[in-house]
């Protein structure tokens, strides 16, 4: 009996729990999103790569979807709490043995002629509980069917809100890897163009600000950082001279502004001698 | 709160300018196209073509192309004559011009590098000169160019000797010259064998083994007043001396005990100090670039390797495993690279090795390459080789880059000795 | 020989002193201006050597086939070969009997460079020193001197006239 009653509870506990709304719509945002990225966003994705020079190589701290990082902690959270659930139940074994053994022991002490009065005591209290299961178990179902309602209405809600942001994750993560395809364009165009004095040496760095126009040619390059050695630094802002424009054809305004209109070249050389 | 956060990086990738930084770890190594504009001069005939000269030394180092005369569109002499998109069209990056006049019987040049690239004048310099010195002029404002392109102080106006031998080993001179083989004077004529001519730091003097007295000895010169002295007479041999760093000892070879070994004079005191004890043959030493070793050949392994000392400990240690002739050893003077005349296929080449990883690299294509003597400024080398038979000087660049032979001489010339700077 | 010596070190020390005189035409006279060349390696100062030596030293191209007075080597090597052997054993009799002074010339061939060369020149001497030596010979009759690429008896890069260059001349 008592069994009965902690299982329920603990459907019920499991329920309110603050876990289990987050864990469900991770998963089913989860399935979404490999859905949408495996075959959903196909045809609409292959436009933009194929403008893309497929060359990318240059380095671009570019945002990572933080997809893997959700799934991690649901798998620890289940286990933890089958092993509650074995332990609960183990207990609630242990205590109904107890019970038993108790009930036992009380009806060998008591007289034949009080067994009748405590047969019908038990019988009544057997009916009352009856009752009272039945309550209960209509009060759950009730309960159980509101809440599912709210669920419901607290995933859909998720949904639309977690769309809205991977569709933003999304795009922010391919414009990192078009400017990337792009990034690489113009570092392969610059070490073409740049010829180190000898005495460049590994570990000189100098970083220069470069500003573009969106047709691509450079405007103005500036010195932010210098190696200390002159030669050096002329020779990378002669590099990015030579280079005069960079190809920026099929960029979109959008990218353009957010990393090219302005942007750093870090030289420093990882194939000369110490 | 993840939700939270997730929002807060979006904003941050949509709202904030990006920081891109691309990273560029590569380049070419490209000769810097120049332009020598021939320079102003409202004179008569001049003995030197001082432009010329320059273009010359420029592109022997190997760092620089000129561009040729004849593909200039102009010639002009100041600021205000440049049009900067011409030379740009014609892939000109530095623009170097000079005006020359006569100023107090002397001639004095005016010379301004321009950068192409950037459309402005960075270096603006005049020098002056008696007459017979254009060539010290040419290499003056070479050397200023090469600096201030390459970064490293240029060595055109540095000089060497050499010994050139005439008449089938008849006649042996000792000869000075400029590093492009211009202007040779002699500094010393014997009937007997000259050998192993090497500069002290401060470029007034040099030390030389002659034959002279019928045996091997070691003498000093100075080279502006030819005075000399004779600072060895052992039995055997007295062979292969060289200047200490500090100018204050020399660095020998002596059989006086039996067999070579290397010794160090203290030219104050006069006083010898054994530095190698082995019955094997050791042989031309040299100095660390910090004075504190010797590097030397010694065949105390069965054949030739380069051995190096530490004069302080004695401590000796084998430099070079690559091969089994490894020779004649000299240290760069920033003390990172030894060059060596090193024997593959039966072929004398001369080869450099890093002493910190002990990476070989052989510069070299022709065969009997010997006597190497690297620049002050560590760049390039000379050396000795064979062309048609005949004893001729080389030059070859420390990275291989540029090779060229120097322009011939009457005799048989060899054993080059780069001068330090002046 | 000392006397010799000081001979040519008076005879070098006057051609020194005549020539330092005459070495003060051209010096720095362009001091004027701070950036200035100054022509000091311009000079013109030499030195000629003293006169010739006593001994025949540039007659070696013209003895080198005097077979029994040549002694011929291995590349880098300084070992006497048997037929040399046999040579010296005779010529170690006729010096002990005329009491006379020899030198050994010892040479090498072009390969390989010029001071590892006089060392190896001065070893195959020195071996042939102590040949004779061991005959008999006293060593204060033997001056051994090393030349070593510096008088090819032959000219030419073949194998042959490396061959006939590693070499010790008895004189």
């Amino acid at each position: 009996m008592n069994y009965v009653t902690t299982t329920k509870q603990y459907a019920i506990s499991f329920l309110h729990s603050d876990s289990f709304m987050p864990v469900m719509a991770s998963v089913l945002l989860h399935a979404f999103i490999l859905i949408i990225v495996g075959w959903g966003w196909e045809s609409s994705l292959v436009t933009p790569r194929k403008v893309m020079p497929n060359y990318v190589e240059a380095k671009l701290v570019a945002l990572k979807p933080t997809a893997p990082k959700k799934a991690a902690p649901k798998k620890i959270k289940k286990s933890v709490k089958k092993v509650d659930l074995a332990a609960q139940r183990h207990e609630q074994e242990r205590l109904k043995q107890l019970q038993v053994k108790k009930q036992r022991q009380i009806a060998q002490k008591k007289k034949a002629t009080e067994a009748l009065k405590v047969k019908q005591l038990a019988d009544k209290k057997a009916k009352a509980l009856a009752v009272e299961k039945a309550h209960q178990l209509q009060e759950e179902q009730n309960r159980l069917a509101e809440q599912q309602i709210l669920v419901e209405q607290q995933q859909q809600q998720a949904f639309a809100d977690a769309l809205a942001e991977e569709e933003l994750l999304l795009q922010a993560e391919l414009d990192a890897v078009a400017a990337q395809s792009f990034s690489g364009n113009i570092r392969n165009k610059v070490q073409s163009k740049w010829s180190r004095p000898p005495s460049a040496r590994n570990g000189m760095k100098c970083l220069l600000k470069i500003q573009l126009i969106p047709t691509g040619e450079i405007i103005d390059v500036s010195v932010i950082k210098g190696s200390g050695n002159s030669a050096f630094d002329r020779s990378a802002e002669q590099a990015v001279k030579k280079a005069e424009r960079f190809d920026l054809s099929g960029m979109e305004s959008r990218i353009f502004e957010k990393y090219f209109r302005q942007f750093n070249l870090e030289f420093n050389p990882q194939d000369l001698r110490q | 709160m993840r939700l939270v956060c997730l929002f807060f990086l979006v904003l941050l990738a949509n709202g904030a300018r990006a920081d891109l930084t691309i990273e560029i770890t590569q380049g070419v190594d490209n000769p810097t196209v120049i332009a020598v504009v021939p320079f102003g001069w409202g004179g008569g005939a001049l003995a030197e073509n001082v432009s010329n000269i320059i273009a010359q030394d420029l592109q022997r180092s190997g760092q620089f192309r000129p561009i040729d005369q004849n593909d200039m569109l102009a010639f002009p002499h100041r600021q205000a004559e440049v049009f900067y998109r011409d030379w740009r069209a014609l892939g000109t990056e530095y623009l170097l011009l000079g005006d020359m006049e006569m100023r107090n019987g002397r001639y004095q040049l005016t010379f301004e590098v321009y950068d192409v690239l950037a459309q402005k004048k960075v270096l603006r310099q005049s020098v002056d000169a008696g007459k017979g010195q254009l060539r010290d002029l040419a290499h003056y404002a070479s050397d200023k160019v090469y600096e201030l392109i390459t970064g490293i102080r240029g060595a055109f106006s540095t000089k060497m000797v050499y010994v050139e031998a005439l008449g089938g080993n008849k006649l042996y001179r000792l000869m000075l010259s400029d590093v492009d083989g211009a202007r040779p004077r002699l500094l010393l004529e014997s009937r007997q064998p000259l050998m192993s001519p090497s500069w002290s730091p401060d470029g007034r003097e040099i030390v030389y083994v002659s034959f002279e007295t019928g045996r091997p000895a070691i003498f000093r010169q100075e080279v502006a007043t030819a005075k000399r002295v004779q600072l060895t007479n052992f039995k055997g041999l007295n062979s292969a001396p060289v200047w200490s760093p500090d100018g204050k000892k020399l660095a020998l070879v002596l059989s006086k005990d039996g067999n070579p070994e290397v010794y160090t004079l203290d030219l104050a005191t006069g006083s010898f100090t054994r530095v190698t004890r082995h019955y094997a043959i050791d042989t031309e030493p040299n100095w660390t670039a910090d004075g504190k070793g010797i590097v030397f050949t010694s065949d105390r392994g069965g054949r030739p390797q380069i051995y190096k000392v530490t004069l302080a400990s004695g401590h000796t240690e084998r430099l070079t495993f690559e091969g089994d002739y490894n020779a004649r050893p000299r240290v760069s003077p920033d003390g990172k690279t030894l060059v060596i005349v090193h024997r593959s296929n039966g072929v004398f080449h001369i080869a450099t090795q890093d002493l910190a990883t002990g990476d070989m690299r052989v510069l070299t294509e022709t065969n009997l390459d010997e006597s190497p003597s690297i620049a002050p400024n560590g760049a390039m080398l000379m050396y000795a080789t064979k062309h048609q038979g005949k004893g001729i000087l080389a030059a070859v660049s420390l990275d291989a880059g540029v090779k060229f032979r120097l322009p011939s001489k009457a005799g048989d010339v060899r054993e080059p000795s780069w001068s330090p700077y002046f | 020989m000392l006397s010799k010596a000081f001979k040519n070190g008076l005879g070098l020390a006057l051609a020194m002193v005549v020539l330092a005189g005459c070495s003060s035409t051209d010096t720095a006279t362009d001091s004027s201006a701070a950036s200035g060349i100054n022509g000091g390696a311009s000079g013109g100062s030499s030195v000629t050597t003293g006169s010739a030596q006593g001994s025949d030293l540039n007659a070696s191209g013209d003895t080198a086939m005097q077979s029994d007075t040549v002694f011929y080597f291995e590349f880098d090597s300084a070992v006497i070969d048997s037929e040399s052997r046999a040579a010296l054993i005779t010529h170690a009799e006729k010096i002990k009997a005329s009491g006379a002074e020899v030198r050994l010339e010892g040479h090498a061939d072009e390969r390989g460079t010029r001071e590892y060369n006089i060392a190896l020149g001065e070893r195959r001497a020195n071996a042939v020193s102590d040949f004779l030596a061991l005959q008999g010979v006293s060593r204060s009759q033997i001056e051994a001197i090393s030349y070593g690429e510096e008088y090819p008896a032959m000219t030419g890069s073949s194998q042959a006239s490396y061959a006939k260059n590693r070499r010790v001349e008895l004189k």
